[in-house]
């Protein structure tokens, strides 16, 4: 039977869920995820911060353990579909069919994020999106912290030269 | 050269318009008779709701029941509609354990 404290766990939870659910599914999206993908990979990695709440949940920076435990499911999970799927380039097709702004704009940025390669892609969406900063980037992706900053600072001149991004409101040219 | 601020604004509003599902509206829990199964599903709510086994961890799991919206009796809500699912916020059932 539960008792009292499982059940104020599993309400602490459930209140974290409600509430971190939008940007981590938005995050995911952004490290390459698709839709259905992006919703997986959170769900596997809620399951996974469930199982070992009573630590996440007295972690001191409670937001960027879970940030690790996406990476890290994200991680495995590419591993384990390497064997047996071929990536195809959907932004360039998804870029083709784009028929409105706002599809423009997301298949854009996920173009120039792909550009980037997985290991700068995850650095800008935790540094950017996420707002940690770069010693919370270094821990979670288990990087020295000049490492973050130096890919940052590549990641960055890149996304400027970016003939995707050309064009977007507020990224024109400068 | 594009400032940090630059890409900060450039991602949020590319993300802001991604469909996000609400979250899921309750997470049953299932973890069998013996400590070491664990079976965990989401359901994602309303009528035609869809439901998504995560993570079965090996042992010999007890019952989970999602698609009639019933969720473990230890947390006295039994059988839920699934309209009353679909507007509730996410609950957590848990069966009995050993």
């Amino acid at each position: 039977m539960t008792d009292g404290r499982s059940g104020d766990r599993d309400e602490e939870f459930s209140l974290f869920v409600a509430e971190r659910w939008p940007t981590l599914v938005r995050a995911a999206r952004l490290i390459g995820c698709s839709a259905s993908e992006a919703e997986d990979l959170v769900q596997s990695a809620l399951v996974k911060c469930y199982v070992s709440w009573a630590r996440v949940s007295r972690a001191v920076e409670r937001d960027a353990y879970v940030y690790r435990l996406l990476l890290n499911t994200h991680r495995s999970g590419l591993r384990r579909r390497s064997s047996r799927e071929t990536p195809t380039d959907l932004s360039r097709t998804a870029i083709a069919v784009a028929v409105d702004e706002r599809t423009y704009l997301q298949t854009s940025v996920e173009a120039a994020l792909g550009r980037l390669g997985a290991p700068a892609r995850q650095i800008v969406v935790l540094r950017y999106y996420l707002d940690l900063s770069e010693r919370q980037t270094a821990e979670i992706l288990d990087i020295p912290a000049g490492t973050v900053k130096s890919r940052l600072s590549r990641a960055l001149s890149q996304l400027s030269d970016d003939p995707a991004l050309e064009g977007l409101p507020g990224w024109s040219p400068r | 050269m594009k400032t940090e601020d630059d890409v900060r604004t450039l991602l949020r509003d590319a993300a802001r318009d991604y469909p996000t599902a609400p979250p899921p509206t309750r997470l049953v829990i299932d973890r069998g008779r013996r400590a070491k199964s664990r079976r965990l599903a989401w359901v994602a709510g309303g009528a035609a709701a869809s439901v998504i086994v995560l993570a079965v961890v090996a042992g010999v799991a007890g019952h989970v029941d999602t698609g009639s919206g019933r969720i473990g009796p230890t947390r006295g809500h039994d059988d839920l509609n699934s309209d009353q699912a679909s507007t509730m916020p996410m609950l957590i059932g848990l069966t009995p354990t050993d």
